[in-house]
């Protein structure tokens, strides 16, 4: 069933970060790395569907979200695939790149440190020139591109500095079961210890489902089954259908 | 019980006495101090700085002996002639004449995000960033409950971003990630519609009902009414705005790109320009050209002066543009 829905009730499942939870510790975070998930032919109908998923964010201050996003409406013809970078340090929409065939073959495979689905990788960190930068790992060369930076200096005080790393839909009420099966797997944090810097799981996060696609936490039906299941290694998978 | 409009007014008379202008006059009927010049000269539209003098922090008094602390949303009160502006970090809100006497209004926001000022009631509307609500202060700094979003419709990481409100009172709210434009009437009751990834910027200038609101994704700005969603403008000049106000008199709409220090321009008619700013950050003076910006954010349209208001975060200074 499709139904066109004129009210925004949105949905997430995931993680949100603590801040100064680099490593548990307090040090100060300086970057993050995850694989996030991507369709390859993910499509969705209706009026009005919006999924960011994987969708993430860095604690303590990171400029910087990478969003895997899917959307229909809006204006668009059909449905629209791309990874959008937001500043909240500047206007909050900063850019987008199409997952295109040209994106794939940059920078999309199944890793075998990964979760078994075509992933691309993703880095925000904050460089000597204090900018945040947004990188995508490309096979084509083995090295990391850098799509975007923030301003020099900026610090973003979004949700008091928690960061996040979560699946989140906007209308798609009736629409759930058309979202494809999309997740994140190794998360992980980098302070700036000079003591012990090093890439860490996050050490204070707390996970939560909420919304119209999740049963039990949403206030519109239909409900859809829902396979969440974080781990201990700070990867998750949804799968609303 | 006064208004913020009296007590603003009150205030302001009170300094313009103590610096000596023994102004008898009430401010709101003077003129905004430019386009001085020898008659007949043509005077270039300038960019020139109102209040602050670059340096962090918020100490009251006139012009550049102010100091403000990252000051981001602004509105203003075209009867009463004052501009308030809001400063996120130091959860205040400053009060700014025309003249450029500046003042705390209130202090001790939670987690303020933008604000309006709602001429039905002479009261300004804050938004909480954090749980989507929106307050009410009036005089004094007094906060009252306004609305909230519900957390149904406002999941964080939601941000309510650049807000406005008509002359009855109902306010509209972009939220950038969510891609909404939320409508909260006074009586509270909030609904959504869907604009698209980077929904940011929002006036209601028309009597039809109609909102104006900018599609940062699509590079878009976009009318909408009750019978559809009209795109009037598009460029990639849109896509980093920051918030944007309307100026009926020459049909135009001036936008804030806060990352590249600029002030575009978008007409009804679709042009898109670059209005003011060398898109190099600093703290210049001096003509449309030449002048530059240093992180510019809120903007409001002084529809009695002519004259725009730019609030500079990052230059800690609160800018305007006259003569245009």
């Amino acid at each position: 069933m499709n139904t066109v829905n004129t009210a925004d009730y949105g949905g997430q499942a995931g993680y949100i970060l603590n801040p100064g939870s680099a490593n548990g510790v307090g040090d100060v975070f300086v970057a993050m790395v995850a694989l996030n998930d991507v369709s390859m032919n993910a499509s969705q109908t209706g009026g009005y569907n919006l999924l960011y998923g994987p969708t993430t964010h860095g604690p303590n201050g990171n400029c910087l979200e990478l969003s895997t996003d899917y959307y229909n409406g809006y204006g668009s013809t059909g449905t629209i695939s791309q990874v959008q970078i937001w500043d909240f340090c500047a206007s909050g929409w900063a850019g987008a790149i199409p997952m295109d065939a040209s994106f794939f073959d940059k920078y999309v495979r199944v890793y075998s440190n990964g979760n078994g689905m075509p992933q691309y990788i993703a880095e925000m960190a904050e460089g000597p020139d204090t900018k945040w930068h947004a990188y995508l790992f490309n096979n084509d060369n083995g090295l990391y591109d850098d799509i975007y930076q923030s301003s020099a200096g900026a610090v973003s005080s979004v949700l008091n500095g928690e960061g996040w790393s979560i699946f989140e839909t906007h209308y798609s009420v009736g629409t759930c079961s058309t979202i494809p099966t999309t997740g994140e797997s190794g998360l992980r944090i980098h302070d700036s210890n000079t003591s012990h810097a090093d890439w860490y799981y996050p050490g204070a996060y707390y996970t939560y489902s909420y919304g119209d696609c999740f049963p039990g936490g949403g206030v519109v039906s239909p409900y859809y089954t829902v396979n969440y299941a974080p781990s201990p290694d700070m990867s998750w998978l949804v799968n609303t259908n | 019980m006064m208004s913020l409009r009296t007590v603003a007014m009150a205030f302001t008379l009170t300094v313009l006495t103590a610096c000596g202008g023994g102004g008898a006059a009430s401010p709101s009927a003077q003129p905004t101090p430019v386009a001085t010049g020898t008659p007949g000269t043509v005077i270039p539209a300038t960019v020139q700085t109102l209040a602050g003098n670059g340096s962090a922090g918020n100490t009251n008094g006139s012009g550049r002996s102010a100091t403000f602390a990252a000051p981001t949303s602004i509105a203003i009160d075209v009867v009463g002639g004052v501009l308030y502006v809001l400063e996120p970090g130091a959860t205040e809100i400053r009060a700014v004449t025309r003249q450029g006497a500046v003042t705390t209004l209130a202090g001790g926001l939670s987690s303020p995000g933008s604000l309006t000022f709602d001429q039905n009631n002479a009261s300004l509307i804050v938004t909480n960033t954090a749980t989507s609500a929106l307050v009410r202060v009036t005089e004094g700094g007094v906060f009252s409950g306004y609305a909230q979003v519900p957390a149904s419709q406002a999941i964080p990481p939601t941000v309510l971003g650049q807000i406005t409100a008509d002359a009855s009172g109902t306010v509209y709210a972009t939220a950038n990630r969510a891609g909404d434009l939320f409508t909260i009437v006074p009586a509270g009751t909030v609904s959504s519609q869907a604009v698209g990834p980077g929904a940011q910027g929002v006036v209601a200038p028309s009597a039809d009902g109609s909102v104006y609101v900018v599609n940062q994704g699509a590079g878009a700005l976009q009318r909408i009414s009750a019978a559809a969603t009209t795109t009037i403008a598009s460029s990639p000049l849109l896509q980093p705005t920051q918030s944007m106000t309307f100026d009926p008199a020459d049909s135009t709409f001036y936008l804030t790109d806060t990352r590249d220090n600029r002030i575009i321009a978008a007409t009804m008619g679709g042009q898109v320009t670059v209005f003011a700013g060398t898109g190099t950050a600093a703290e210049t003076d001096g003509t449309l050209a030449m002048a530059s910006f240093n992180a510019p954010s809120g903007i409001a349209y002084d529809a009695s002066s002519g004259a725009l208001f730019v609030s500079d975060t990052n230059g800690n200074t609160i800018r305007e543009i006259v003569g245009f």
